[in-house]
């Protein structure tokens, strides 16, 4: 189990990640969430040992990164920024890291050959492709066949057809037991992929659950036109309904809470004529969205 | 440690840097060591006898350490690259994250340059015997490959080089950025130092400290040469000796090394 403690790390005067907590499980792929600059890569580098954290721990089996033997047998990781020399074959990158990780050169050429990359494993990374250098960079996270896996944006650069089969392999990889956490600011990228998601904008967590749970946070809306708008406040008012108007159409309110038959109830029996009512439920993106926009505005 | 030394070299040996700078040093030092076999015969021609004869059994081993005392820059410059392309190509991050251990690295970076220097103080010797000895041979001199004290030279030199790589790695951790690390190292052995070394000829005083700058020290081990010829025309004899030389220039390479470790090295990697 992967598990992060009151993790924190202070930039001068900004707390880009601030008191985060959450455990990562086995068999299941977790997707890390957040807007751009929520914080994400900072704890998988301070997770990773590449960013002294400035209070708290992350620890695998219990186990921080850097007294882990031979860490990379047991932490896959690929980050964001490709790190290769662009003067370097495929083959060589793999190479240089093998010693450490203990990986034989055939261990090298299997993994090549699994990402994808076997027929350019002795070409120079320099002619490598966005997504080419993602599959290189999953090669390497797979070198030391690791029981923990973490993946920034790993879809990024990737055909459709290259992030179906990223889904597959990750699905793949989690049923044999791994804990894959992945990173991404959107939800819908890694949404057919993940069980659990978690959360968390402005370095602080907003949620965690799994994914099935995130469809219970659904708020519903109905955009409603009547021909008395001010009894309609004075219902919301009544009842504690959220009301906004609808710039676009003076007459129309947004209503945040009830359902469109509540609402029609309550106008059917306050003699409201009601011109337009029609209820939306949010979807998983909207849910995202509103927590971490919500969360966005609280600093 | 020795997975992370074998990563090392790996590494060196699997860019076109190594070579493509290995190649320049030789035919660099070729050019310059038979320029330099020509321009002696010219001046011993204009010499008194005796001193041709007293000459005679030196000039192979003055031609040879010119791959010391003007080679240096090669392997000073690979070593600072091995640590800057680091960072410049963000290599440090799978660097790091395959050995988390900072100081295993960077202990792992100065043990296997030590061969990396081998290989430039071999091929770089290699350059001035065979072009400068050559020349030398053509013009009527011994190239004194028969002689001890010739090989003793080409010990030096070798020595000398590899040290050089050192104190070049070193700087290269102490300095990170690539670009900056490679202007401030040219600076100071190129400009700065030889500027200083020419004070006592210019004033005519003697000023001590200057055998101790990192040229001096570097032509202490092969027993002078330009920069310690220039300073000690003003009087005294500055150079170091052999060992003097030796520890000079490794405390130069180490004391940038430590120094870097505690600065930058173990900074977080973003």
């Amino acid at each position: 189990m992967l598990e992060v403690s009151h993790l924190t790390k202070q930039f001068g005067h900004l707390k880009a990640v601030d008191d985060l907590s959450f455990q990562v499980q086995p068999s299941r792929v977790t997707g890390f969430l957040g807007p751009n600059g929520a914080g994400k890569t900072t704890t998988l580098r301070m997770a990773l040992g590449l960013i002294r954290a400035t209070a708290g721990t992350v620890t695998f089996d219990g186990q921080p990164y850097h007294q882990l033997p031979k860490p990379m047998s047991h932490v896959g990781a690929a980050l964001e920024a490709s790190s290769f020399h662009p003067g370097r074959t495929a083959r060589n990158h793999l190479l240089f890291l093998a010693p450490s990780v203990g990986a034989s050169k055939q261990r090298c050429d299997e993994v090549l050959e699994l990402v994808g990359l076997g027929a350019v494993a002795k070409k120079r990374v320099k002619g490598f492709s966005l997504g080419m250098r993602g599959r290189l960079s999953l090669a390497a996270t797979l070198l030391g066949d690791p029981q923990f896996l973490l993946l920034d944006e790993p879809t990024n650069g990737l055909d459709p057809e290259g992030i179906a089969w990223m889904r597959g392999l990750m699905r793949h990889l989690a049923s044999e037991g791994r804990t894959i956490l992945i990173s991404s600011h959107l939800l819908s990228e890694v949404q057919q992929t993940v069980d659990d998601v978690i959360i968390i904008a402005q370095g602080k967590m907003v949620h965690s659950s799994p994914l099935t749970e995130l469809d219970k946070m659904a708020v519903t809306r109905s955009i409603v036109t009547v021909s008395q708008p001010e009894t309609l406040v004075t219902i919301a008012g009544h009842f504690g309904w959220q009301l906004q108007t609808d710039p676009t159409q003076p007459d129309s309110f947004i209503i945040t809470g009830p359902s469109a038959r509540d609402i029609g109830h309550a106008c059917f029996t306050a003699g409201v004529e009601i011109y337009q009512l029609a209820q939306r439920h949010e979807g998983l993106e909207e849910i995202f969205l509103s927590l971490t926009e919500g969360r966005g505005g609280v600093r | 440690m020795i997975a992370a030394i074998v990563a090392e070299y790996r590494k060196y040996f699997s860019t076109r840097m190594w070579w493509v700078m290995l190649l320049i040093a030789f035919g660099y030092l070729a050019l310059i060591s038979a320029g330099m076999a020509f321009l002696f015969d010219f001046a011993l021609d204009q010499a008194e006898f005796g001193e041709i004869i007293s000459s005679l059994f030196e000039l192979a081993p003055v031609i040879y350490s010119m791959a010391a005392s003007i080679g240096y820059l090669f392997p000073l410059l690979v070593g600072v690259v091995s640590v800057t392309t680091e960072y410049r190509n963000q290599t440090i991050t799978p660097t790091f994250l395959a050995e988390p251990r900072r100081w295993v690295v960077l202990l792992a970076k100065l043990i296997s340059s030590v061969s990396l220097g081998l290989v430039y103080g071999v091929v770089s010797v290699l350059g001035c015997v065979l072009a400068g000895g050559g020349t030398l041979k053509l013009l009527g001199y011994p190239m004194a490959l028969g002689q001890s004290e010739t090989w003793e030279m080409i010990g030096r030199s070798v020595l000398a080089l590899v040290i050089w790589t050192i104190v070049g790695v070193g700087a290269g951790v102490l300095l990170k950025n690539q670009i900056a690390a490679i202007i401030v190292i040219l600076a100071i052995v190129q400009f700065i130092e030889p500027m200083l070394q020419m004070i006592p000829a210019i004033t005519g005083t003697s000023l001590k400290f200057l055998g101790y700058l990192p040229g001096a020290a570097g032509e202490a081990i092969v027993g002078g040469g330009m920069m310690t010829g220039m300073a000690s025309s003003g009087g005294d004899n500055i150079i170091l000796t052999m060992g003097g030389g030796i520890s000079v220039l490794l405390a130069y390479g180490l004391i940038c090394a430590v120094v870097g470790y505690f600065t930058t090295f173990r900074r977080d990697v973003s």
